[in-house]
Order: structure tokens, then C-alpha cells, then sequence
């Protein structure tokens, strides 16, 4: 991080020249833009985006400030005035600004129960996939919905204490290269100018899975905790509602803001789950695994 | 001695203590098995359905010595030193965990545990199940 890091700089901000401006996007509660010196970026970047249907000046502006490739970290990220971070190289750049990104959605979003966890959607039930970093999420997420379910998410379920149901956070699923190969097809197709920024993660956007692949809210259905394991057999293993609890606890965002009411919540929501942990050492039997637990043989999913 | 009185260690806890949980530790049941939540650190800790029923009676108002006579009675007479052992031990742990009022929390006998197995992973990350 850099000594500088926190430095207010809205002034000089404010009078660099800035070709690109993405439209005004909304992620759960977290109201923002983001300008970019990179037209190509700022294209991507409205790409991969959600845009918010109203129209108005965004509450927050992230600014990606590119100081030129003979400064070695080229890339200074600002969000309004205050200076974040300083980055090496467009792909870091891209993938921290995102990974900000994330992190202020739950920052914004207090009145929700927020998980760390991805989310399919199956008829009108969510399927919670609650687990770390580098657990196979967002692997998991993205093979299920090329296998025909909606997509919730891939980084932050998010449940209305007052309705219970899962509000969707469809994100551009953030694949790391390590999936690269067991999800070639979702290779985003990207100009030249726009290439060197996605040589940390690829951004697939659910609709480019397949078009209309997002979910509506729902009620959760499934709690099943994957975790990848290379060499495994791959198994889906029934566990009990209490551990499904400390599983979703321990992977809660923001369980501090809810304290008591967020556990009766999680309980609540639970009671009406079928729970299991889910071991991944092959994605299609992975998600083979699920359909069964769904009812769906391979000549079900079109109709899922 | 009880669970009212501050500062006491852990290893001071016998059988006139009486345990109560500090208010911060949320608590749910689901089909026997409790999860509790520490407000005070985010840590969760999984109860088995043995455990579930001892952290019922941590209510402030039941001595140890008495928990453990009824539950020789109800479960096991013959048995009447392993339930005391299991249930100072279970007891115990909880305090170190720090959910009990009156009690320091601690470390963990030996690196790995407490004799009855439980894991003791940092906050945040491991699951703490008592079983």
C-alpha cells in the first residue's frame, strides 16, 4: 500500500482530463461511476457493469489515474478525493478496482444479511454456495449456469431480513486463470487495446453465458459449501442444519451489524434449506451432483 | 463461588460454579445441535446435541454439581466420573473461549485442544465444534 495512500486529491482530480465516464451502476446498496484516461477501459468497464434504470449524478466516483508506462506503478486508484491504491500494471489495476468495488457494495449495503458465498437460482429457489476465497465459487457458479440455472452471484449473497429472500447481485463473474481451462468457452472476446487488462481475471458477463441468465430475488432452498480439491472424488455429502448455520456465519460479511437478529435470520433461513458440503475435484461432476439433488437429469436442465 | 463473581481462571471453576453465558453470545438451536455467536469477536462455535443440552443449564441459576448429579441420574449411574469429567471439561472450555460471565478466558490445554478434541481456531476462520 502506499504512504500516500488516504492523500485527498478531488482538486487536481477534478482537472485531469478524463475521456471516459461510465454510465451511472448500482450494486446493491453501493451507488457509483467510474471515470478512466483509457476510452477502451471505459468501454470495457460499461460493459461489465451493471448501470442503475434512474437517472442522476452517481453518489461515488472511483477514478483510475494512468501516470504513463515510464512511472513503475502506473496506476493510482482513487475513490471521490482519497487516493487508495497505487498499482503496477493494467491487469492489477483491473482487478483491484473490482475487487474495491466489492468491497464497497458491502460497505453500502448494510440491510442486508451479506455472505460470502455464490448463488444459482433454480425454480424460484436459491441454491447458497457459502465458502472462502479460492474455494471453487465462482468455478462452481459459472458451471451450472452454462448447465441451464440463473445466476445470483458469485462473491456476495445478500438476504432481506424482512422478506428472507435472496436479492441478486449479478456481478460480471470475476474467473481467475486457474479455471481458465475448465471454462474456455466463457473466454470474453476483447479488442487488443483492451487485452492487457485481463491478464489477471476474466469478467463474464451472466448474460453472455446465455442470454436472460440472471436470476430474480427468491427464497434459498440449498445450502451447499464446495470446496475445491484437486485429486478428490468429487462428493456431495449431507450435513446438518446447525453446521449449515456456522457455515453461513462464519462466512458473513456483516454479521457484527446484525448480531442476534442476523443468526435467528440465518436459522431462519436454514430451517427451509437441504444442507451439504460439496467436494470438487471435477466441475461436470460437480454440477451432475447438483442436478441429481435437483431432480434434473442431464435431459432436465433445459427445463430448469 | 459463582458466575457473577469477575476474574475468576479457569481452572478455578469446580463444582459450586454456576455458569451463565455473557450476553454478547447469540445463540441458535436447529434440530439438538447449537451454533453460538460471540458478538464481542464474530466467533462461531457448534455445539453437539450433549453439549446443546449442558449450555441450556449455563443459565445463571443451576449449579455444576447439581447438573452433573441429575444428569448421572437420568443418563448413566454407573458412569458418574467420566459425565463430572466431561462436563468440567465442556465447561471449562467454554470459559476459555471466553462466553462465560465471571470467568478470564484462556488458552487451550496443550496446542491442540481440550481433552475432549475440540478445535480452537482462530477468529475468523475455524470452526469451534464441541462434541
Amino acid at each position: 500500500m502506499s504512504e500516500r495512500t488516504g492523500r485527498r486529491c478531488g482538486p487536481l482530480l477534478s482537472r485531469l482530463d478524463w475521456p471516459y465516464q461510465t454510465a451511472p451502476c448500482q450494486a446493491l446498496g453501493l451507488d457509483f461511476a467510474v471515470r478512466v484516461m483509457d476510452p477502451f477501459l471505459g468501454a470495457y468497464l460499461d460493459r461489465i457493469l451493471v448501470h442503475r434504470t434512474f437517472p442522476g449524478p452517481s453518489a461515488h466516483l472511483y477514478s483510475l489515474v494512468d501516470r504513463g508506462p515510464q512511472i513503475r506503478l502506473r496506476y493510482a486508484l482513487f475513490l471521490d478525493d482519497n487516493l487508495i491504491e497505487t498499482l503496477c500494471g493494467p491487469g492489477i489495476a483491473l482487478a483491484y478496482l473490482l475487487w474495491h468495488i466489492n468491497r464497497s457494495v458491502i460497505e453500502h449495503t448494510p440491510d442486508l444479511l451479506l455472505l460470502h458465498a455464490a448463488a444459482v437460482e433454480c425454480g424460484g429457489m436459491t441454491l447458497l454456495l457459502p465458502a472462502p476465497t479460492e474455494s471453487g465459487k465462482t468455478t462452481l457458479a459459472a458451471g451450472l449456469v452454462q448447465a441451464g440455472l440463473r445466476y445470483v452471484t458469485d462473491e456476495a449473497v445478500a438476504i432481506d431480513p424482512d422478506t428472507k429472500r435472496v436479492v441478486p447481485y449479478p456481478k460480471a463473474l470475476s474467473v481467475d486463470p486457474g479455471s481458465w481451462s475448465v471454462l474456455a468457452a466463457l473466454r470474453p472476446h476483447v479488442t487488443e487495446e483492451v487485452r492487457p487488462y485481463l491478464d489477471r481475471q476474466w469478467h463474464v458477463i451472466p448474460d453472455a453465458i446465455r442470454p436472460g441468465a440472471v436470476a430474480a430475488a427468491s427464497v434459498p432452498g440449498f445450502v451447499i459449501a464446495p470446496r475445491y480439491q484437486a485429486g478428490a472424488e468429487t462428493a456431495l455429502v449431507p450435513i446438518g442444519r446447525a453446521e449449515a448455520v456456522a457455515i453461513l456465519a462464519e462466512n458473513a460479511f456483516n454479521l457484527d451489524l446484525h448480531g442476534r437478529l442476523g443468526l435467528n435470520l440465518l436459522a431462519d433461513v436454514v430451517r427451509r434449506c437441504r444442507c451439504y458440503r460439496l467436494t470438487i475435484a471435477d466441475l461436470d461432476d460437480a454440477c451432475e451432483s447438483i442436478f441429481d439433488l435437483l431432480g434434473h437429469g442431464k435431459e432436465g436442465r433445459a427445463a430448469s | 463461588m459463582n458466575g457473577d463473581e469477575s476474574n475468576l481462571e479457569v481452572g478455578d471453576i469446580d463444582e459450586s460454579f454456576v455458569p451463565r453465558f455473557r450476553d454478547e453470545v447469540a445463540a441458535v438451536e436447529l434440530d439438538g445441535e447449537a451454533v453460538l455467536l460471540d458478538g464481542s469477536n464474530g466467533a462461531v462455535h457448534t455445539l453437539n446435541p450433549t453439549a446443546t443440552l449442558i449450555w441450556k443449564f449455563c443459565d445463571g441459576a443451576t449449579r455444576l454439581g447439581d447438573l452433573i448429579e441429575d444428569l448421572v441420574a437420568v443418563f448413566d449411574d454407573t458412569n458418574g466420573h467420566a459425565i463430572h469429567a466431561d462436563v468440567m471439561a465442556l465447561v471449562r472450555d467454554f470459559a476459555r473461549q471466553g462466553l462465560l460471565v465471571g470467568v478470564r478466558a484462556g488458552p487451550a490445554e496443550g496446542d491442540e485442544g481440550t481433552a475432549h478434541g475440540h478445535t480452537h481456531g482462530e477468529h475468523p476462520g475455524e470452526l469451534h465444534r464441541h462434541d
